[in-house]
This record gives structure tokens, C-alpha cells and sequence, in this order.
């Protein structure tokens, strides 16, 4: 019901920010940076542009996923070996937060020297994940309740089975809430990959329609970029629900 | 009385130390505190002294209830028997041994205030977890038992938001109650019930206490819970905590809502609670 209620709430925002897009294009606002919306919707209907923006949609959307589920992966499997061995935990903290504090612009002409350009956008997209659901998996843990932790401790329950058992799921709605965010800093992660260089995608369909001034096509994919990451996030909220739901949180 | 006998044997079997089975490993373990203290460091040089020298001797099978004004170091003492804490000086052993080789042999359970049921667990798989977190075969038999036994034979496939708060208590009671534990440890597990729960819950402890003796300590505000449980009741003083007095309960087992109506239930409650009025008014004194 909550999903409904956030669902109608986005297509008021969004069909209100359409009017006003609408209005500041015809007037020319902005000059010629700025169409109409009903422009860039016609050119992006005609056949070929339609055919040249999915193509670009389907690779970004591919390299995002990768890197969504290589992020979420390592940052939780990152998180959990903290909770297993408890030493390990302080130096694993420092080390993503300095892995944070590089910008991805600095990171990406790095990708391309190291893994290349194909992988380029997956490893950025990866990066931007990571950290999310890395911070927000920790945040689950240190919210396990204290009694929770005196009843496997009473068992002298091993690390990694308390970590199983107890631990993993009491930090699953934090995890999830760290996927929801994670999942459209791919999406950016993913396009701005792309723009280092990669051989095809959003990322550099906006770099080349920028430098051949063709607006309609940079708005076109910019809004395909903002259509896919908040339909990810939708769906991932729409779990979120159905999953707490079932572990009864 | 149709069950004297086996009110007399219980109380032989609850009240006096057994020299034989305490040398047992699997019995219902005897617990020796020697001079335990503990100090809290609380920053910048400060300490705090919870528990001050406290010497007891625990008999096997032994139901013993702790009271005391809050902050007195109840819980503390309780969570350094239950191996949760170290103590700073002194020395705690459970038939002979550490309480942490206790918790390795899986031979201690426990109950606190908080449920601590995990929410995403039905009723069953709750009391069955001490099996999986100990790494063994879960004995579904013995957790079917232990639910009839705390009455929720019907609630075994509820989760604990749909069970009520008296409920998840005899949950959590079953779940300490699962691996057949030497020692019972229980920290005001019904201190978050009314006092009708409170009352019923209590008389539920003492009839599954009774089917499996085990040396319990509780850990109560209510001095009225504490002498319907207990064989001996140990009083504790204000910080830091020391034994002031340990009182002895005569009350036949097994007991039941009708116990509370007796002359001697009424005397010791009485006596108790005047004890405790005392300590606790001596140490705001101080």
C-alpha cells in the first residue's frame, strides 16, 4: 500500500515537472539548450532514433546490472567477513572509506588503462555500488539487538554461524535499504563508464550527441538514464516491502 | 494434599546440596562464587564498582532469586555467571569448571526482559534454534515437547509479532529450556508482563521447573515472584553490590496461586520486603 502511496506521489511530481519543462521549451527559457518536451519525444519516437536509444539503453542497463550485483556482492561479502574476524573489521572500514573518497572521474581513465574500456563501465558502476551497500550492511549489524547477541554468545555459537543464523537477517532490511540506494548510482556508475571511452551505451551517446550539438538526442538519452534508474529503484522497493513482510520485521 | 510425596521429594531434591549428583557432569550443575567482584571503567580514570565480594555457594538443582534496588549489580552478577561477563576479581565455577567451558558444552540457558526472539522465526524454529546455533541435529521431538510444555503446542507456526507478550515470554522460557541446560539463568523475564500475566506466568515457571529441576538464579524487581520461586533468596545492597542477606524459603512444593495465600508466604514476603525497604533506604543514606 505504501508503494502504491510512493508510486502516485513520483507521477505527481513528475507530471507536474513535465508541464513546466513543457512551457520553458516553447517559450525558449533557456534558448536552444532547452526543447520542448514534445519535441524531444518526437524525435525520440521516429524508428531509427528509438532503434539507436534502446540499443544504448540495453548495454548501459547490462553493465549497470553487472556492476549492481559485483558491488552488492563484495560489499556485503566485505561487511561480513568483519563480522567474522573481528579484527579484520577496523582496517576494512578505512580501506572503503578511502576506496569512497576517490572520485569515480579520477577512477575511470584509470579503468580504462587497467581493465579496458569493455569493462570499463561495470567496474565504475561496481565502485559506486559497493560502497553503498557496504556502509548500510555495517549499519545493519551494529543494529543487531544486544539480547540477540547474549543468546548466541549463551550457545558459544561460532562467528560465522551467529553471523548466519542471527546477524545476516536481522541486517537485511538495512542491506536492502543499502540496494536501493546502490541501484541507481549504478546506473550513473555505468554511464559515466561509458564516457571514459567505452565502445557503446548511454554514456557515449551523450558524449557524441554533446559534441554534435544534437539536442534532442542527449535529452532523449538522459532521460532514458533517469527512466531506468528510478524504475530500478522501484523495483527494488517493491521487494523490500514484500521481502520484510515475510521475515516478519 | 493427594501429591505430599511428591511435594517431599521435590523439596529433598530442590533444597539441600547433593553431594552425588553434583559430581556429575550431566546432573543439575553446583555454582560456586568466590569473592566475585566487578569494576566498570567509565572513562577518564573514573570506575565503577557494580558488585563488591560477593561469596555463594549454589547447590545443584537449587532455585535461586536474586533481588536488590535498581543498578544494585543484579544483572551483573548474573551476566558474569552466565559467562556474558568477566568478573574483574574473584572467581565463578559452574561443577567445578568455568562458566565459558559450561557454554561450550552447550549446558546453560538463558531468559532475559527482552524476549530476544528472532522476528523472522516461527514459534518452533525459535525454541529449535539453540540446536543450530550449537551446531547440532535439531531434535524435533524435544522442541514439540517443550512448546506443549509452555502451553503453545497450537502456536507453533506463528511468527512472535503474532504472539502476545506473555506468549513470546514462555517462547523464549522453552527456548532456554531446549538443550536440557545444568543451569537455568533467568534475568527478569517477566518484568515487561501486567501483574495477572506476571502471576500466571510465574506459576507456569515453577510447574515446568519442577518437571526438570535445574539450578536456576533469577533475577527479579518483584519480591513476591522471588519468594514463590525460590528455595533461597539472596538480597543485595545498594552499589556496589554485596550480598546483604540470603533467606531461606519454606514453602512446600510443588506451589501453586493458592501458595500465596499462606500464612508463611505472607511472613517471608513481609520480611523480605522490610529488608529491602531497609538496604535500599540505608544507601540513599550514605
Amino acid at each position: 500500500m505504501t508503494v502504491a502511496a510512493d508510486l502516485l506521489k513520483w507521477l505527481v511530481g513528475i507530471s507536474t515537472l513535465m508541464v513546466f519543462w513543457e512551457i520553458a521549451g516553447r517559450q525558449a527559457w533557456l534558448g536552444g539548450g532547452l526543447p520542448p518536451l514534445s519535441g524531444v519525444f518526437a524525435y525520440a519516437i521516429e524508428p531509427r532514433s528509438t532503434e539507436l536509444l534502446l540499443r544504448s539503453a540495453g548495454i548501459t542497463a547490462t553493465n549497470a546490472s553487472y556492476g549492481f550485483v559485483i558491488g552488492s556482492l563484495i560489499g556485503t561479502l566485505i561487511a561480513c567477513s568483519g563480522q567474522i574476524w573481528r579484527p579484520l573489521k577496523q582496517g576494512l572500514d578505512t580501506l572503503s572509506t578511502f576506496v569512497n573518497a576517490i572520485p569515480l572521474i579520477a577512477l575511470g581513465p584509470l579503468m580504462i588503462v587497467t581493465v579496458g574500456e569493455q569493462f570499463t563501465p561495470m567496474a565504475t558502476a561496481a565502485l559506486a555500488v559497493f560502497f553503498a551497500v557496504f556502509v548500510a550492511t555495517l549499519g545493519g549489524f551494529e543494529r543487531v539487538p544486544n539480547v540477540h547477541r547474549d543468546v548466541t554468545r549463551a550457545y558459544g555459537t561460532a562467528h560465522w554461524r551467529a553471523l548466519l543464523l542471527v546477524q545476516f537477517p536481522n541486517a537485511i532490511p538495512s542491506l536492502i535499504d543499502g540496494l536501493k540506494l546502490g541501484v541507481s548510482t549504478a546506473v550513473l556508475g555505468a554511464i559515466l563508464g561509458e564516457w571514459f571511452g567505452a565502445p557503446a551505451g548511454l554514456g557515449v551517446l551523450i558524449v557524441s550527441s554533446m559534441q554534435n550539438f544534437q539536442i534532442n538526442l542527449l535529452w532523449s538519452a538522459a532521460i532514458i538514464g533517469t527512466v531506468m534508474s528510478a524504475a530500478a529503484y522501484f523495483l527494488l522497493a517493491l521487494l523490500q516491502a514484500r521481502l520484510l513482510r515475510r521475515l516478519g520485521l | 494434599m493427594s501429591n505430599t510425596s511428591h511435594a517431599q521429594t521435590l523439596q529433598a531434591v530442590a533444597g539441600k546440596p547433593r553431594e552425588a549428583e553434583s559430581a556429575s557432569i550431566t546432573g543439575p550443575s553446583e555454582i560456586a562464587l568466590t569473592n566475585v567482584s566487578k569494576t566498570f571503567a567509565l572513562g577518564k580514570g573514573q570506575t565503577l564498582d557494580a558488585v563488591s565480594n560477593v561469596n555463594l555457594n549454589i547447590a545443584g538443582g537449587e532455585f535461586i532469586a536474586l533481588i536488590g534496588a535498581s543498578g544494585c549489580g543484579k544483572s551483573t552478577l548474573l551476566r558474569m555467571i552466565a559467562g556474558l561477563e568477566d568478573p574483574s576479581q574473584g572467581s565463578i565455577t559452574i561443577a567445578g569448571q568455568s562458566p565459558e567451558d559450561c557454554i561450550k558444552r552447550q549446558k546453560l540457558g538463558i531468559a532475559m526482559q527482552e524476549h530476544g526472539l528472532m522476528p523472522w522465526l516461527s514459534a518452533w524454529d525459535n525454541v529449535a534454534l539453540p540446536f543450530r546455533l550449537a551446531g547440532l541435529p535439531v531434535d524435533t521431538e524435544r522442541v514439540d515437547e517443550l512448546l506443549a510444555l509452555v502451553g503453545l503446542a497450537d502456536f507453533a507456526q506463528a511468527l512472535p509479532k503474532q504472539l502476545s507478550g506473555g506468549m513470546k515470554q514462555r517462547v523464549s522460557i522453552a527456548r532456554a529450556l531446549v538443550l536440557k541446560p545444568d543451569v537455568l539463568i533467568l534475568d527478569e523475564p517477566f518484568g515487561a508482563l501486567d501483574a495477572v500475566t506476571r502471576r500466571l506466568m510465574n506459576n507456569e515457571l515453577q510447574r515446568i521447573w519442577s518437571q526438570q529441576p535445574t539450578t536456576t538464579i533469577l533475577v527479579t524487581h518483584s519480591v513476591e515472584e522471588a519468594v514463590f520461586l525460590a528455595d533461597r533468596i539472596c538480597l543485595m545492597s545498594p552499589r556496589p553490590g554485596r550480598l546483604a542477606l540470603i533467606e531461606e524459603v519454606e514453602l512446600n512444593r510443588p506451589r501453586g496461586l493458592d501458595t500465596m495465600h499462606e500464612p508463611e508466604f505472607r511472613q517471608t514476603l513481609a520480611k523480605l520486603t522490610a529488608a529491602l525497604d531497609d538496604v535500599c533506604t540505608q544507601g540513599s543514606r550514605q
